[in-house]
């Protein structure tokens, strides 16, 4: 038979001929309309919960992917060690008084500053952290200081401790530097590192802080440290003279060393002394001088000789660096330590 | 509802006819119903911005609703051998059973079937099935012929009928 239109239209019809009664449509409608107001509200307070949550997880995750990264990175033990002596150099650069660092420069690492009654910092690796080739590195003041150049001009460091292997607190690590207490009025110690050399070794860095800048993976420095090394960069000398200029930076350095430790607190060393050695003061019996400067050892370099009389305070040094020919410089009563000390002179001391 | 009167008048006087087109989109009376509560929820909602005869605008998000389900739903329903509801039998012997052009519907795609309702069930001309589907009236024409020449040759309306063409 034939399917029609209109045969279509009453198929559609007949089966729809007897809907099902439903006793409340309008109420269930109403309930349903409750139930999306409900579902807006919960939603909507779900969504302002979200958005508040999703603040402090803006903050958190970032830095827990960090640390995440940071714990994951490889870090080898020597690259642990330069972390370390870094941030014990930021530390110090960055005037800090006493107790823990909050930004040491270097991510991973936390320093510690002892300040007084230490001059010293020390720094160590976070919880966590792979360890370097010791716990710590230290840098300290554990003698006089020499006086501050009036420009940026090199000096002599006569006796800090300039991350020595072995030193790994601020505890007195033993006779040959033993550390004394220091004056906290000033950044004497960031100072002295910037412009500083050892006597055994006038023409470089006492602290090769670039070196051991370079060794940091670049991922664990914060904006302090680079900021501390662009500083650095600035300030440190570039040029450290002559031989001779080199020679007589030794001697003077040397020479302040020796007046402070004959007038307060007595050389331990027997003189004459020839280095390399160390010459000691009486650290436990009066480690401050009169004008607050404090002794401790310096370092007699090789070359040079130092002979002096405590009764009297005299004392003549001498030596020589490379072609700078054997200078040498005498005083017999140099007790002012803010003066520029007495000029070196060509040749030996002079004979007895 | 108390706050809409007129909604409350619409709902009863016009939600069963309404209902019958929902059962033939949805294919079952449950579903039916379900259709047609949420599609007045939503127009409770936007009732007092409706000016003129509510039922068009009501079609219209039944439709669209309809449509919506469809879509996000696609897997709940498919076509199959037998029927959920079973009708009383042809009494009367019509031409065609009525359950087998219900299967049949329930074969079309979503719209498709949707303008066949609304052509051969509410009587509605192409430019209004049109508008209420938002489609053009040439989508309806083709629609509808696409969704006729599918149920021609339905293998349930061709089983056991000698069909003749649908004019």
């Amino acid at each position: 038979m034939p399917l029609t239109e209109q045969d279509l239209r009453e198929s559609l019809r007949r089966a729809t001929d007897a809907p099902p009664r439903v006793a409340d449509r309008l109420g269930a409608v109403e309930r349903r309309v409750r139930r999306r107001r409900r579902r807006i509200v919960v939603g909507t307070a779900v969504a302002v919960v979200v958005a508040l949550a999703a603040v402090p997880l803006a903050h958190w995750l970032p830095d827990r992917l960090n640390r995440n990264e940071i714990t994951n990175s490889e870090v080898t033990p020597e690259q642990m060690d330069a972390m370390m002596q870094y941030a014990t150099f930021v530390t110090a650069w960055s005037v800090v008084r006493t107790g823990p660092v909050a930004d040491t420069g270097v991510v991973g690492v936390a320093a510690t500053v002892n300040l007084p009654p230490y001059n010293c910092i020390v720094a160590t690796p976070e919880e966590g952290q792979p360890s370097g080739t010791q716990a710590g590195w230290v840098i300290a003041t554990p003698s006089i200081f020499a006086a501050q150049p009036k420009t940026n001009a090199a000096s002599v460091v006569t006796s800090f401790i300039l991350w020595p292997r072995g030193v790994t607190s601020c505890d007195a690590p033993g006779p040959g530097v033993a550390l004394t207490p220091a004056p906290a009025e000033s950044n004497l110690l960031a100072w002295q590192l910037a412009f500083s050399q050892r006597p055994s070794a006038p023409s470089t860095p006492a602290l090769d802080v670039a070196a051991i800048y370079a060794k940091i993976p670049q991922d664990r420095l914060t904006d302090v440290g680079r900021a501390v090394f662009e500083g650095y960069q600035k300030a440190a000398p570039k040029d450290y003279g002559s031989s001779r200029d080199q020679v007589e930076r030794v001697l003077q350095s040397l020479a302040q060393w020796l007046a402070v430790a004959l007038s307060s607190s007595g050389l331990t060393t027997m003189s004459p002394a020839s280095g390399p050695t160390v010459l000691s003061g009486d650290v436990g019996a009066a480690p401050a001088s009169p004008d607050g400067r404090y002794v401790g050892t310096a370092e007699l370099p090789a070359g040079y000789s130092a002979r002096w009389v405590a009764a009297s305070g005299a004392f003549c040094l001498q030596g020589s660096v490379g072609d700078s020919g054997v200078m040498h410089l005498s005083a017999s009563d140099f007790t002012d330590y803010s003066a520029p000390p007495p000029t070196p002179l060509d040749g030996p001391c002079p004979t007895r | 509802m108390a706050e809409r009167p007129e909604f409350a008048e619409f709902v009863v006087a016009r939600s069963p006819a309404l209902l019958r087109t929902a059962r033939l989109l949805t294919g079952d009376w449950a579903s039916a119903e379900d259709l047609l509560q949420d599609s007045l929820a939503t127009c409770w909602r936007r009732w007092s911005r409706i000016s003129g005869n509510p039922e068009p605008y009501v079609q219209k998000v039944m439709l669209h609703t309809y449509l919506a389900w469809r879509r996000r739903f696609w897997t709940r329903e498919r076509p199959t051998e037998v029927l959920p509801e079973t009708s009383v039998g042809d009494a009367t012997g019509r031409v065609v059973d009525e359950d087998e052009v219900q299967a049949a519907l329930r074969r079309l795609p979503p719209r498709q079937r949707a303008v066949v309702v609304l052509r051969y069930f509410d009587d509605l001309s192409e430019a209004e099935t049109a508008q209420l589907l938002g489609i053009s009236t040439g989508t309806v024409k083709s629609q509808t012929s696409k969704a006729l020449a599918t149920l021609r040759v339905d293998e349930g309306l061709t089983s056991d009928r000698a069909r003749t063409e649908v004019r």
